[in-house]
């Protein structure tokens, strides 16, 4: 079995951070949406709907998500799609030309780590929710929403997941062929429970849950949070958008699989919370359908959430191959990825700080995942122009186009640096309000992002321009 | 290539064998051809469509 013992491994495109061949390309413009679809249609996109109509009502809500969505989708797409597709290489890898080699590491150890165990909790957290509501009403378990019950089946989709990412990438592909368009059907089917029982007009003049006093600061904080959901796929594309077969394989599925997706289960989850009055999704299914649908949209969603964590581990842990180097690469597929879970597990003890606050940790990713969009599209697109020394983005040695100083890019650094400065400046994501009026207009991840972007072009420019660091063009 | 220790890893042989293949003269992927520059127009000129119009109906709805 020495095939098998080869692809557990780092010494495989799949489980490693190697450059893909050509014949191992999977993903064409049809399955690299139904891809996308599986992974936003999640029920994160009816928690984060359920969260907008926390702050606005119908109309303001669907054009939060729709603003929000595109902004975001647009820019991260460019940015990680299309180098990691071209040249075939993991993401975090391909960011060593940002970066630098010693500067990815940074970039894991403090985004990817939060992001991937934060948002893997979360999912989990609510895969127990939803499984312990069918549970209630099935077997009279009594289990509450912050029970030590929820967590021991959050524990259940953790080790199911863990057990999926053994089998890869090809494993989720297949298992998204029926997810995916599944998760289509039960946003149909929750529209139409949800208009059987009340009527548009209704729905539309429902208040929102728990508004600022100033409806502007509510739209646009609405706003925010979307463009939070949208710069969080930072670092999930790019390591499913290598397996592309073309470049408009790699782009075009993120209008239809993220974004449009995305807006529509977003739409289906404020919709149902505005009528509901509960931001849950889990809370909603039962009052919803009965306890025979309720509980059968209940086991689906916990198996659509699974596919959900399954695709932010692949990332992270092929992320965490690419930084720890030859000794991630040598450790077996299925122990890294079962190491990685721990933290997991051990967050989920805690469902309500974790769950209930989820929009917090939300507005604070946007601070990191916002200027770092910016800082790798103008990175890849405007200052290299699309190319890359692949040779040199697995190289150590200190004379590589990405050796920079001490394996690290300042610059980008101190760019990433401006750009949460700016976010900060005009945000708070402690308590979601204004620190600067400006906010109400221009929202703080696009200017943090642009920001960013600008002052790495700048630096770039000023300090690298021709020199042998870095490997930019003159 | 990684590391200059004398130890070549099954990992570092095979990365070697994909960049030689992948850096060959020729190496015909139709996934390594340029994005074209309309394309990229199209694609943000399609985003910024999609919020000014959902702002515009925003704005008169």
């Amino acid at each position: 079995m020495a095939m098998s013992e080869t692809n557990f491994t780092g010494a495989s495109s799949e489980y490693g951070t190697l450059p893909v061949l050509k014949e191992e390309r999977q993903l064409g413009l049809f399955d690299h949406s139904l891809v996308n679809i599986g992974i936003a249609v999640a029920t994160w996109a009816f928690l984060l709907g359920g969260t907008t109509a926390m702050f606005v009502g119908a109309w303001d809500g669907i054009a939060a998500i729709i603003i929000g969505n595109i902004i975001g989708v647009s820019i991260v797409s460019v940015s990680v799609c299309l180098g990691t597709s071209k040249y075939g290489v993991e993401q975090f890898t391909f960011a060593r030309s940002v970066f630098g080699r010693v500067g990815v590491l940074l970039l894991v150890c403090i985004f990817l780590a939060i992001y991937g165990v934060g948002w893997s909790s979360v999912l989990s957290i609510m895969f127990g929710r939803a499984i312990s509501e069918v549970t209630n009403s099935t077997m009279a378990t009594g289990i509450g929403p912050n029970d030590i019950g929820v967590t021991w089946l959050a524990m259940v989709a953790i080790v199911v997941s863990w057990v999926l990412l053994w089998k890869g990438p090809t494993a989720v592909k297949w298992l998204n062929r029926i997810v995916g368009p599944g998760k289509l059907i039960l946003c149909a089917g929750i529209l139409l429970l949800l208009f059987g029982e009340k009527s548009w007009s209704t729905i539309a003049a429902a208040p929102a849950l728990q508004p600022f006093d100033d409806p502007k600061t509510n739209f646009m904080v609405a706003v925010e949070i979307n463009l939070a959901a949208s710069f969080g796929w930072w670092p999930i594309l790019g390591n499913i958008s290598r397996f592309t077969k073309t470049p408009r394989a790699a782009l075009w599925p993120n209008l239809v699989g993220i974004f449009a997706a995305a807006v529509v289960g977003e739409t289906i989850g404020l919709l149902a919370a505005l009528s509901l009055g509960n931001f849950d999704p889990t809370a909603w299914m039962i009052p919803l359908g009965g306890a025979v649908i309720g509980c059968s949209v209940l086991l689906f969603i916990g198996l659509a959430n699974i596919t959900a964590i399954v695709s932010i581990f692949y990332g992270m842990c092929l992320a965490m191959r690419q930084a720890g180097g030859r000794y991630f690469e040598n450790i077996p597929w299925g122990i890294l990825t079962g190491a990685l879970f721990i933290p997991v597990i051990v967050v989920s003890f805690f469902p309500a700080q974790v769950y209930d606050k989820f929009f917090v940790f939300l507005a604070w990713t946007a601070l990191g995942f916002a200027p770092l969009s910016g800082v790798t599209a103008v990175d890849y697109i405007l200052l290299r122009r699309g190319r890359v020394n692949t040779r040199d983005l697995y190289s150590d040695a200190p004379e590589g186009d990405y050796a920079f100083w001490g394996g690290v890019n300042w610059i980008a650094f101190v760019a990433l640096f401006v750009g949460g400065i700016v976010y900060y400046a005009l945000f708070n994501p402690m308590s979601l309000t204004a620190h600067n009026a400006l906010f109400n207009w221009i929202s703080a991840s696009v200017p943090s992002c642009l920001v960013a972007g600008l002052v790495h072009y700048v630096l770039t420019k000023r300090f690298l321009r021709g020199s042998r660091t870095g490997g930019y063009p003159a | 290539m990684k590391g200059s220790g004398t130890y070549e890893s099954e990992i570092d042989k095979e990365l070697n064998r994909r960049l030689d293949v992948v850096l060959r003269d020729g190496y015909d992927d139709p996934a390594r051809a340029d994005i074209s520059r309309w394309e990229l127009v199209l694609w943000f000129g399609a985003a910024v469509l999609i919020a000014v119009i959902t702002v515009v109906m925003k704005s008169g709805g």
